[in-house]
């Protein structure tokens, strides 16, 4: 007899749907598993044999042959012992087949019959709505984080025994709340606690507010990875939607905790990371830390030990937003719309100004690696410095400085561009791609004259006159304006990288 | 011995016109060939470290290689003796696109031959006709340190370009830093530059000035005593150094440390007689340790293209002339070749409108808003953006936009990060 259910795979970050199909038949008891499986697939039907026993089923000592469609899409992972057992079931008619068409189940089946989590229970939600299913099991686990997912009944399952009495229509499914928020109130390291570096800080608050690509440059110990810790405090909470991007990708990624997240990522990675690692990839392939860093913050300390390929990978999601990656003749989007925010030192040996020991050559190569198309695309630059002891001042809270209240300012300059970008579903200036000074950018007319004055004189590149705009869009909605005003150009001039930098030796 | 004055003012400057057959005899021709061909033999003997070939490029051929020594020495002269063909070196010479002149030739740079030991033939890159031109014009030398400081890139791109466009000649070595700012500037100027390279004349030293070679090559002329495809070593930059020297009738030196080859550029110099300049730098710092030792020594302090010319030509003597009146007393060189009046005109106009456009930037000063105005006056050189605000006193936001406007207006400059420093425009 033949049964098929429902599931889903994760595929990147989203999930695509996969038919179980179970053929019972006579003939020497066998279990075959065909459709690409692989080996943690395969072992599927161990966990299910022992899984069906330990739970007072019966496993048929028949031919059974299971297989997963489309056939050509490598499955992988334990997550379609459920669906595989169910499937099984009702092919040996233990269990109604009618109304199965209605369900999709996910699940991983440990030897006893109990039912283990699988990552990316959001993106599995998302997937079985959007594919037409009324409900959808998961483990009692993954139910909250599912049911974020408006539009689809999710059921959590503790057991398969309990899974085997809903279908039999003797346990009726009971509808899990969702997930509640990781937590509100933001408890991280505050930047009112910085004494000095206020030009950092005001970089720090722009990029904030308009999302923009911060570099930090310094010697050693002025505080480049203290401000950058500091900036998931200045951040806006992200939105319902936002919230539930984020979640979808850490789920995915096993990081989620089963909860809706309520802030930011904030993801540090180390410098000896691989390309792929950085980017995404791998036979997966699976996201990269610029995914997982997806509305939040990617925070690369010292830049320029980046391996090369690593950092040019960065290069068109700074611009796109997203990633793709192809792999096995699969093409899969991640999306990664990150602030890139960097630190570096000004040379190899970090020492400031004459003390510094390096040669021009090694200076030379060591700005070199931040190559000019990455730089570009960099909005602000700045640099720090040592802070004078007698310039530290006094410990006393500066309240002006305090997180939450840079927080509601940059709140306000979001509130401000959103309005004026019309609910286009951009989160800030800096992701508002294309040409930006046609519409909603709106120049005051001293401030064309200096724009056009600094493309002239500077080496501003078409795409750095357009960066330009945006910061200066950005300083403006900060200082609640409807237009550009010169001031506002003035300094997001200042904040590009100057052209020396670049220019080797 | 120099050109006499109508030929120059008949090919003018900067056009290459050849008016000899060949400017170099066979025996300098040897000469070059044989130092070229002992180099690494001469590395050999100095060791190390950049001591000088001090005496030794004075000897004649057969002392030479026996004080080079080695084995089987002098077979070796004997072979390169026989086989040495003149006429081949010569099309080698045209193969690499250079021309050659030698001591005897009528285009061998006069001021050369106040060495004790002159190159014996000059490998010119960019044909002599345009080397004769660019030094019949006042030469100054500018050297200075390789790992420089934004001010002395600034300063020396300053001084190039200043000079330039005064119709001077600036002559460097190529070299990282502070040597390719002052021909960069120099190029921009108009005038352009001559490089004195410790390589072959058609060996870009160092590599990574590859482009700016092809420029100065392009548009004005690059110099060696070694003959083509003759590799840099450690006793050649020393020995390079000497040319410079002996070209400039001003040597300035733009930031050195302390054991410097631009050091060795400035006592050269000292030797032959010649004015040593130097730039006030850092006192706190290594970097301009050498140079502001110079000034204690008794250098002329050099504060910018000005301050050179008035060494050259005699205080005031710019402004003298600008207006047409009294031409006499000019110390430098032009009179020394005995050029007509005439030849002052182009670079008078020239002055004349820097001058203007200096006095225009001043004026645009006046413009500046209050905020603007304070954070001007609270840069300092090399400062940051935290500094400036914590000495101008205003909130961050304030400071960038003031340093942003400032730098548009050229106002002040930075080296690509955060130290900002005035430009010396608007003072």
């Amino acid at each position: 007899m033949l049964a098929s259910v429902a599931t889903f795979a994760i595929e990147g970050v989203d999930s695509v749907e996969v038919t179980v199909e179970v053929d019972v038949r006579r003939g020497l008891p066998a279990f075959t598993v065909v459709g690409l499986p692989d080996a943690a697939v395969r072992e599927a039907r161990e966990r299910v044999r022992a899984a069906l026993l330990n739970s007072q089923l019966e496993f048929p000592l028949k031919r059974l042959t299971a297989n997963l469609a489309p056939a050509d899409l490598r499955k992988s992972g334990p997550s379609f012992d459920l669906a595989l057992a169910v499937a099984l079931l009702a092919a040996s008619s233990q269990v109604p087949a009618e109304g199965l068409g209605s369900y999709a189940v996910c699940g991983e089946l440990s030897l006893g019959g109990a039912l283990r989590p699988v990552p990316g229970a959001i993106a599995l939600a998302m997937g079985a709505r959007s594919a037409g299913f009324e409900r959808l099991i998961v483990p009692v686990e993954n139910a909250p984080e599912a049911a974020l997912i408006e539009g689809i009944e999710v059921c959590g399952v503790p057991s398969l025994a309990l899974m085997a009495d809903l279908l039999r229509g003797r346990l009726a499914p009971t509808r899990p709340p969702p997930a509640p928020a990781r937590r509100q109130d933001h408890r991280g390291p505050d930047v009112g606690d910085v004494r000095g570096q206020a030009d950092a800080r005001r970089a720090l608050e722009i990029a904030a507010a308009g999302g923009h690509h911060l570099l930090m440059v310094g010697p050693p110990g002025v505080g480049k990875t203290m401000l950058a810790r500091r900036l998931p405090g200045i951040l806006p909470p992200p939105t319902l939607e936002e919230a539930l991007e984020i979640t979808r990708v850490h789920s995915v990624a096993g990081l989620a905790g089963g909860r809706l997240a309520a802030d930011r990522p904030f993801r540090a990675p180390h410098h000896t990371i691989s390309p792929s690692g950085l980017v995404g990839g791998g036979p997966g392939p699976r996201p990269g830390e610029i995914t997982l860093a997806h509305r939040g913050v990617l925070f690369l300390d010292e830049l320029a030990e980046f391996s090369r390929p690593a950092l040019e990978a960065l290069r068109e999601p700074l611009e796109a937003g997203s990633v793709e990656i192809t792999r096995r003749q699969r093409t899969l989007t991640f999306p990664a719309d990150f602030m890139l925010v960097g630190a570096c030192n000004d040379c190899p040996c970090g020492r400031p100004g004459d003390d510094c020991v390096c040669s021009a050559t090694d200076r030379a190569r060591y700005r070199r690696k931040l190559s000019g198309p990455l730089l570009d695309r960099i909005d602000l630059v700045c640099a720090l410095e040592p802070v004078p002891a007698g310039a530290m001042g006094p410990r006393a809270r500066d309240l002006h400085h305090e997180s939450a209240t840079v927080r509601e300012r940059v709140a306000g300059a979001r509130a401000r561009a959103r309005e004026r970008l019309d609910a286009s579903g951009r989160l800030s200036d800096a992701a508002l791609r294309g040409r930006s000074s046609g519409g909603p950018v709106h120049l005051e007319r001293d401030a064309r004259v200096l724009l056009s004055q600094g493309r002239r004189d500077s080496s501003l590149s078409a795409r750095g006159h357009d960066r330009v705009l945006r910061l200066a869009r950005t300083i403006a909605d900060l200082a609640a304006s409807e237009s550009i005003r010169a001031p506002h150009l003035d300094e997001a001039l200042a904040y590009r990288m100057g052209a020396a930098w670049r220019a080797a030796a | 011995m120099t050109v006499p004055a109508d030929a120059e003012s008949a090919t003018g400057p900067l056009t290459g016109g050849d008016d000899e057959e060949s400017s170099a005899c066979a025996e300098c021709l040897r000469r070059g060939a044989l130092v070229g061909r002992l180099s690494p033999r001469i590395a050999g003997l100095l060791g190390g470290g950049r001591r000088r070939p001090t005496g030794l490029l004075e000897l004649s051929d057969d002392d030479l290689v026996e004080a080079v020594g080695g084995q089987g020495a002098g077979d070796e002269l004997d072979r390169f003796r026989r086989e040495f063909d003149a006429r081949r070196a010569s099309k080698e010479l045209t193969r690499a696109g250079l021309d050659c002149v030698c001591r005897h030739s009528s285009s061998y740079p006069g001021d050369l031959l106040r060495l004790s030991d002159p190159p014996a033939a000059l490998y010119v890159a960019g044909g002599r006709g345009r080397l004769r031109a660019l030094l019949a014009e006042p030469v100054v030398t500018i050297v200075g340190g390789r790992a420089a400081t934004p001010y002395a890139l600034e300063v020396a791109a300053t001084l190039g370009r200043g000079l330039s466009a005064a119709g001077v000649t600036v002559v460097s070595g190529l070299a990282l830093g502070v040597d390719a700012a002052a021909h960069r500037g120099a190029m921009k100027g108009g005038r352009g530059a001559i490089a004195v390279l410790a390589s072959g004349a058609d060996v870009p030293y160092p590599a990574a000035h590859r482009h700016l070679y092809e420029t100065i090559r392009a548009r004005a002329a690059i110099v060696s005593e070694l003959p083509p495809g003759t590799a840099p070593m450690r006793w050649s930059f020393p020995a390079r150094n000497r040319i410079m020297a002996a070209l400039g009738q001003l040597t300035v030196v733009v930031e050195a440390q302390e054991a410097s080859g631009s050091l060795i550029t400035a006592d050269f110099a000292t030797q032959l007689g010649r004015d040593v300049g130097a730039v006030p730098g850092r006192v706190t710092g290594k970097r301009a340790a050498g140079s502001n030792g110079l000034l204690r020594d008794g250098a002329r302090v050099i504060r910018g293209p000005e301050d050179v010319l008035d060494d050259l030509l005699g205080v005031g003597q710019v402004r003298a002339r600008d207006r047409g009146r009294s031409r006499a007393g000019s110390g430098g060189r032009r009179d020394e070749a005995g050029a007509g009046d005439g030849d002052w005109t182009p670079d008078l106009r020239r002055r004349r409108k820097a001058l203007a456009a200096a006095v225009r930037e001043a004026s645009s000063v006046v413009d500046l808003e209050p905020p603007a105005r304070r954070v001007l006056d609270a840069v300092e050189a090399g400062e940051g953006v935290e500094a400036i605000g914590r000495s101008a006193r205003l909130p961050a936001a304030e400071v960038r936009a003031a340093l942003g406007r400032l730098e548009l207006m050229g106002l002040v400059a930075r080296d690509g990060l955060g130290a900002y420093e005035r430009t010396g425009q608007g003072i």
